[in-house]
């Protein structure tokens, strides 16, 4: 049995993801039910089958209580979530669940202690996902104090660079009564809200081109060029391109000019070649990339070691605890998507990009469907965040691009990483409920013209109170 | 804000996932093999525990390794001909090398079918891995084994149109079949190193064999007037106060090109090399692989050639006798001959043909591969031509008036500091109309090429052609 379940967890999940896309062709709610439903009943299958795997394999009972723990965990959360936010996307949801159930598998497999970390920094993280999207109705607290979001989270990367510690040569940690924070993580939402506001401030908006005023926009500018800066001083640069680059699509959304992407990516690409002459790590990195058994003992090593899980996995893997994931070093981080390719297959690492692909869609779905601008772009600035990352860690790690160091989103460990995700999560959840709560007012055209948008206002206004309330 | 520009994003992002799966996809279906099978991945030992390892089979079928139990019923590695095919074939037991190494992860793959697999599977119990089928003929092999003699050396047999190894014998050997239990004592008798596939990995200065390099360059330089070329041999030359004999101090007298090549004259080749464009010679030797990667899945040396345009004149008129700081290995000259054989066309040398699932249902079949040309098929005729002469009235005459024709340089390749001391080289092909087989002898310290290779190879040719 143990044997064969590797070919079941794949078929598992090639249908769970199946049913990500086909979901979209289904008009009829009766429908969507019963495959959010049957997505569900995949995912329980995926998660028992594999710690049944793991406790044949590693003949480690306790194991069960861990996988009890989790399911229960995962119910808890989607009844709960569906109980509290009925309006709300149970595909985001779901994939919540089955990113971090593939997760859970992978980490109990390569070490009991952290599976069990990761799962209490679950716990937490799900009971404040559960109450943000409830917070996100009170948006307009913070609305028009954007500056406070920008100003903490400068400050808090300005402290860091004075106290933190750097671990893995780029990345900073701060550690409290024992527990490690990574807090760029959580900067990182702060900037999304900041810029978000930023770019958005009707007061500095031009009203006849909908673009915010030139000395909004260099102050903007300025503050995410503050951030980026302070990180690559710490040489976190993984976090400074995550950073860039997510402002770089908001203020494209925002300024609606191609130019910025166009300038963005020549910038980019200057800032790389600063890089690979400035830090070592980049030029070894890059090194890495082009080829990694030119240096396999050193600097080739860890990519080596990933391009060889990914080849002798192939297909279907070699099985769960039946590889050797554990000579890809940082595996539970960084590699998690080589180890999941090693020993659950190329079909399931191939599902879990996918997945991935289709969390982005829905978001960028979502603020489609939001017509208040200030929500709208924080929604893109989510979406491009987590977007941007699943890009940087499976590019990375299948040698597509050079390596950056940075964690496949819900699904490596890291506590900071999962639960900054899942408040991101949350907070897409909540701008879609709020976003559900409008489209009742009224079909909105493709081509959202700006100078309608007090027309909307106004119609809208009585249903939510805190529009336009400054 | 409008959709547009969402849109826009939906769209880069969406081109950036999809060249990342495609190019994942692409790497697991098709790039993986390379990776998979190079020695520093740990991994193969994980597929291993799941994979009875695949049996490797001769030209004419028979078993060249394959699983066995021993008296003891534990799994060993056995290689039914022991020392014979030591090298080629490799051994699994201690690290892999030979074809159970270039073979590796096809051997630890199983295409059993699928019901069978996954009945195994659920059973866990292990499959059985592909077989893999070589061109090596053990007909060939022990020929060529025993035409070394007492000698360490080399001797390679490859098919002169297809680059296929027939056979691939060195030595001093060793029984793969213990290699692991005398591991100790193999590997560290560095006198011998008998774990060095010497017709791959051993490094030889060319000797006169240098000199279809030295001749071709001559006539491409001079296409027009290299059959005027004439010279008057008196048993030595002296440039700049260094001086080369011939061989056992001949006197060849006057030549011309043909006959300078056939007696393989060191004074003429002398002087031919200080007519010749260094440079160029340089640039030839470069497409001639000198130093460069060789088309072959084994483990292999590369060949070492240091002219260069500020070279001195004793280190030109040396390199263009095959002596100096040039080194090849016996299956870089047999692929040059290979080349000239086929048209000036070099094939990928190759030993496995086929892979079928240990049931012997076909799986692969590698096709013939050319790699390179090296030369035109003019230029390669015009050194056939030389090369006939030189197993006409010249150094290989004992291949002279046989059933078959043979085309073929010698070489005796000095080495070392003691006068006379020299590696016995010849290298040729058969039936030069249409060539048959390339074969590539080197025995070490065993004199002119003469004296050992040229009957070494006679028996060879023999053997190939059924001649007793």
């Amino acid at each position: 049995m143990a044997g064969l379940s590797k070919y079941f967890i794949a078929i598992f999940i090639v249908f769970y993801t199946f049913h990500c896309f086909a979901v979209f062709s289904y008009r009829n709610d009766e429908e969507r039910r019963v495959f959010y439903l049957f997505q569900n009943v995949l995912m329980v299958l995926t998660h028992v089958l594999g710690f049944y795997v793991l406790c044949v394999r590693k003949e480690d009972s306790s194991l069960i209580f861990l996988c009890v723990f989790e399911e229960i965990l995962f119910f808890g959360f989607i009844i709960l979530f569906r109980v509290i936010y009925p309006e709300a996307s149970r595909l985001v949801t779901n994939n919540i669940c089955m990113l971090m159930a593939i997760g859970f598998i992978m980490l109990a497999r390569l070490s009991y202690t952290r599976a069990i970390r990761q799962f209490v920094v679950a716990v937490i993280a799900m009971a404040a996902a559960l109450i943000i999207p409830w917070l996100m109705q009170k948006i307009y607290l913070v609305r028009y104090r954007y500056w406070i979001a920008g100003i903490a989270g400068l400050a808090v990367l300005l402290f860091m660079m004075t106290i933190g510690t750097v671990t893995n040569g780029s990345k900073i940690t701060l550690t409290i009564a024992g527990v490690t924070f990574l807090p760029s993580e959580f900067v990182k939402l702060l900037f999304i809200f900041f810029v978000a506001g930023m770019l958005t401030d009707e007061e500095h908006t031009d009203p006849n081109t909908g673009r915010v005023d030139t000395p909004q926009l260099l102050a903007s500018m300025m503050i995410a060029m503050a951030h980026v800066g302070i990180l690559a001083m710490c040489k976190d640069l993984g976090s400074a391109l995550i950073f860039f680059v997510v402002y770089m699509f908001m203020l494209y959304a925002a300024m609606r000019m191609p130019i910025v992407l166009i300038g963005g990516t020549a910038g980019m690409a200057a800032a790389s070649v600063v890089g690979y002459r400035l830090f070592a790590h980049v030029r070894n990195r890059v090194r890495a990339w082009r080829d990694p058994f030119a240096d396999i003992e050193s600097s080739g090593y860890q990519m080596a070691q990933s391009l060889f899980a990914i080849g002798t996995g192939s297909w279907f893997g070699l099985g769960l605890a039946a590889g050797s994931p554990q000579s890809i070093p940082t595996v539970s981080k960084d590699f998690m998507f080589a180890a999941i390719s090693e020993e659950m297959g190329g079909l399931t690492a191939l599902c879990v990009i996918l997945i991935s692909l289709s969390n982005f869609l829905m978001f960028m779905n979502i603020s489609m469907s939001i017509r208040d601008m200030y929500l709208r772009l924080m929604a893109v600035g989510l979406a491009v965040n987590y977007g941007f990352q699943v890009i940087l860690t499976i590019g990375g790690v299948t040698k597509f691009i050079p390596l950056t160091g940075v964690t496949l989103p819900l699904v490596s460990y890291g506590g900071s990483s999962v639960l900054v995700t899942l408040i991101g999560f949350a907070v897409i959840q909540g701008l879609y409920i709020t976003a559900g709560n409008m489209e009742d007012v009224g079909p909105y055209e493709d081509e959202y013209d700006y100078h309608d948008e007090d027309a909307y206002d106004e119609e809208d206004e009585h249903r939510h109170p805190y529009r336009g309330y400054r | 804000m409008r959709k547009r520009e969402l849109w826009t994003i939906v769209y880069i992002f969406l081109a950036i996932f999809l060249a990342m799966t495609g190019y994942f996809i692409y790497n697991v279906q098709f790039g993986a093999k390379a990776v998979v099978n190079d020695d520093h991945n740990t991994r193969k030992k994980d597929l291993a525990r799941q994979v009875i390892r695949g049996s490797i089979y001769a030209a004419d079928g028979t078993i060249l390794a394959e699983e066995a139990l021993n008296g003891e019923h534990q799994e060993i590695r056995n290689y039914p001909y022991g020392e014979i095919f030591a090298h080629v074939v490799g051994f699994s037991t201690r690290g892999t090398t030979g074809i159970e190494n270039a073979a590796d992860i096809d051997l630890l793959t199983s295409n059993a079918p699928v019901g069978e697999k996954l009945q195994k599977e659920m059973a866990g119990v292990r499959n059985t891995g592909d077989r893999v089928y070589t061109s090596l003929r053990p007909d060939l092999q022990m020929a060529c084994y025993s035409a070394l003699g007492p000698y360490n050396g080399a001797v390679t047999v490859m098919e002169a149109k297809t680059g296929r190894i027939l056979a691939m014998v060195s030595k001093p050997d060793f029984d793969p079949n213990t290699v692991s239990e005398n591991w100790a004592e193999i590997s560290s008798d560095d006198d011998n190193s008998p774990l060095v596939n010497r017709a791959t990995q051993g490094l030889y200065p060319p000797g006169s064999i240098f000199k279809m390099v030295t001749l071709y360059e001559y006539m491409k330089e001079n296409p027009d007037t290299y059959t005027d070329y004439s010279y008057t041999c008196s048993g030595s030359i002296t440039a700049d106060d260094s001086t080369i004999e011939c061989y056992h101090g001949s006197i060849h007298g006057q030549e011309d090109l043909l006959t300078s090549f056939a007696d393989s004259c060191n004074t003429s080749f002398t002087n031919i090399g200080l007519m010749l464009d260094i440079p160029k010679l340089s640039d030839t030797a470069d497409r001639f692989l000198f130093g460069r990667v060789l088309p072959t899945d084994l483990a292999y040396s590369r060949s070492r050639f240091s002219l260069n345009s500020a070279s001195g004149t004793k280190q030109i008129m040396q390199t263009a006798i095959g002596q100096g700081s040039t080194l090849v290995t016996p299956l870089h000259i047999a692929l040059i001959t290979q080349a000239i054989a086929n048209d000036g066309m070099m094939m990928r040398a190759q030993e496995i043909v086929k892979k079928t699932n240990y049931q012997g249902t076909l799986i692969k079949e590698y096709q013939p591969e050319e790699y390179r040309r090296i030369m035109t098929a003019e230029e390669a005729e015009v050194l056939t031509e030389y090369m006939k002469e030189v197993c006409n009235t010249g150094t290989g005459k004992k291949l002279k008036g046989l059933s078959y024709t043979v085309a073929g340089k010698t070489g005796s390749a000095e080495f070392g500091n003691i006068k006379g001391q020299s590696h016995s080289w010849f290298t040729g092909f058969s039936d030069p109309d249409d060539p048959d087989i390339v074969v590539t002898v080197i025995a070490e310290g065993a004199g002119s090429g003469s004296e050992y290779a040229v009957p070494a190879a006679k028996r060879i040719f023999d053997a190939y052609y059924g001649v007793h």
